[in-house]
């Protein structure tokens, strides 16, 4: 399907400026209708061909850019539970890249060049997202050490104690990306979005945006969030500890009782610059505009600037003394 | 290259106003730099006193006019001694002499005892070498001149002395000429050495900061996933069991330290002067 300008015809897309759907050619504000697909293969608006691979939701339309989102593969048992609307905009997204490495001296010099950044894709990545009910019982021995001085003597108290706690603590929403094609680690370093904007599935969200349905099952996934509200449940556990110089844990049980799942769909900006042969990705959360990715480093600049960095010094000595010895 | 000349602006802004600095200077005062000499109490108008004839008398005149070319370049009075006679058999009998020389003719291009240095080379030998060589300083030229830099000027003497006495001494009128016509600031001019470890230093922190990759920092806590108000403790135990203490004499420590002098002395008139001496 696409959506269509019931003013103009042309392909309306969902604004994150405007939080609406809008029409880039007429500017008309939700004015969309729906154009039913037929197939996964052919763009609906130009006959052009489309390349849906195994996992692609929404895809561009190489031959006439419309943005086409694939019904088999947002509806029915691919059909997200929720959504997050994008909420920065191309632009916004482009100004945060060129802010964070515009300073920097020794990337490539296209690396924020125009065309490279008009290659910039909003992207809705396949989340699931884990509630759990968490028990955490801890046995463990604790010291406690404590040293003062007097006159030419220096005392050392340790006092051992027996620790026991027993925690309930309820997880909402840990979320785990679902495609192969997004770098985990960087995916966890998105987080957190704000889930307040969390909407009900609608695919008018989607258009103006690339998608992919779920590459893997919750099942699958779940060993990555589990390890979350573990690492989580301890850190808050820690937090009872504190009181203590040493804790060595004796007995630990700690139960995640898994309560829902719920399939989303969240917003990353993807900029993907390629130099030399290799390949570095940029992602950018499209809600709170966190940023993540490392950028190249062009060795002909490192060098000529450290050149440049190194005799300019040497000059700047050499005249500081040209100087003195004509005072 | 826009961009290059654009991040290096102000490296390039600097370079260029200090190269303009130093263009202004040298024309105003580099090229016209001229003393007159003020110190009319002094006794004589010589400068090389050549009591142990190494010096043949062109040599000597060529020598007077250099000294002169150069005390009106400097501002300080450069006077030669050479003997071939007993002074004593220690270092401190010739810096006595030296100084003694300076301050009887009351030397000094400013002032009677005043801004200048005195070389006393007396080659009669009291062992295995030549003779004893004493550079006496006074003045601008006490202040300038550092033990090392002392050293330096008697070793660009003594690697030709024993040779071409005329040599030597016209290096040590040309040396003293070098260091004092750097001004009253040449003293915190840089050495290439500290220049160059400077350079390196500040390019090892620029590369060091420009390097440095921005990770992305994880800013979820432990929190961000906890349902609001679903987080319970519900027992929470913790038993005295025993403790013991222990104890640790501390050992007091003190420091001491001491300090050192510097190469400045009083000549038996009561004036200031620095120097040093060896064999050649």
């Amino acid at each position: 399907m696409i959506f269509r300008c019931k003013n103009c015809g042309a392909n309306a897309v969902f604004s994150p400026e405007k939080q609406a759907m809008y029409c880039p050619y007429c500017d008309s504000i939700d004015s969309e209708e729906i154009a039913a697909g037929e197939g996964m293969n052919f763009c609906i608006n130009c006959g052009g061909e489309l390349h849906a691979g195994d996992y692609k939701s929404a895809v561009k339309c190489e031959h006439c850019g419309s943005y086409v989102i694939f019904e088999e593969r947002t509806s029915g048992n691919y059909e997200p539970h929720l959504i997050l609307p994008f909420k920065l905009g191309k632009k916004g997204a482009q100004e945060l890249i060129k802010k964070e490495f515009g300073k920097k001296p020794f990337l490539p010099d296209d690396f924020l060049s125009e065309a490279k950044m008009s290659e910039m894709e909003g992207s809705y990545v396949p989340f699931f997202m884990y509630d759990y009910a968490c028990r955490y019982q801890l046995n463990a021995q604790g010291k406690k050490v404590r040293t003062w001085r007097n006159g030419n003597t220096e005392y050392t108290e340790t006092s051992i104690y027996d620790i026991y706690r027993d925690m309930d603590v309820d997880f909402e929403k840990i979320p785990v990306d679902a495609s192969i094609a997004m770098n985990d680690e960087m995916m966890d370093l998105m987080e957190p979005y704000d889930y307040a904007a969390l909407a009900d599935f609608q695919t008018k969200y989607m258009s103006g945006f690339l998608a992919e349905k779920n590459n893997m099952s919750a099942e699958e996934l779940e060993t990555r969030a589990r390890a979350k509200a573990k690492k989580d449940a301890e850190a808050l556990m820690d937090e009872t500890l504190t009181d203590y110089t040493a804790v060595t844990e004796k007995r630990q049980d700690l139960n995640l009782d898994r309560t829902q799942t719920n399939y989303a769909l969240l917003p990353v900006w993807s900029y993907t610059y390629t130099y030399k042969g290799q390949t570095y990705p940029f992602y950018i959360n499209g809600q709170t505009g966190k940023m993540t990715g490392n950028p190249p480093i062009s060795k002909a600049k490192v060098f000529g600037y450290v050149a440049t960095v190194f005799l300019g010094v040497l000059a700047a000595g050499g005249l500081f003394n040209l100087i003195l010895g004509v005072l | 290259m826009k961009n290059y000349l654009k991040r290096f602006r102000v490296l390039f802004i600097i370079l260029a106003c200090m190269l303009a600095v130093y263009g202004v200077l040298f024309f105003v005062k580099g090229n016209s730099k001229s003393y007159t000499r003020t110190n009319t109490s002094c006794k004589t108008e010589e400068r090389v006193f050549d009591y142990g004839e190494l010096l043949t008398d062109e040599e000597e005149e060529s020598l007077r006019q250099l000294i002169t070319q150069r005390e009106q370049q400097i501002g300080c009075d450069i006077v030669l001694v050479t003997l071939n006679e007993p002074v004593g058999n220690d270092m401190y009998a010739l810096m006595n002499y030296a100084d003694d020389f300076y301050d009887d003719y009351q030397f000094g291009f400013d002032a009677p005892w005043g801004d200048g240095v005195l070389l006393v080379d007396n080659w009669y030998s009291y062992g295995d070498y030549n003779g004893d060589t004493w550079m006496s300083t006074s003045g601008r030229v006490e202040d300038r001149y550092s033990s090392a830099m002392i050293n330096d000027v008697l070793e660009d003497v003594f690697a030709v002395v024993n040779d071409n006495p005329y040599q030597a001494y016209t290096r040590y009128v040309n040396d003293i000429y070098e260091d004092m016509s750097v001004g009253k600031f040449g003293r915190y001019m840089l050495t290439g050495v500290t220049i160059f470890v400077i350079a390196a230093i500040v390019t090892g922190f620029y590369l060091m900061i420009n390097l440095a990759a921005t990770k992305t920092k994880k800013t979820t806590t432990a929190q961000t996933y906890v349902v609001k108000g679903a987080s319970n403790l519900r027992e929470q135990k913790d038993t005295f069991v025993t403790k013991h203490v222990t104890t640790r004499r501390i050992e007091s420590s003190s420091s001491g330290g001491h300090s050192g002098g510097g190469g400045h002395h009083t000549s038996s008139g009561g004036h200031s002067h620095g120097g040093g001496g060896g064999h050649h």
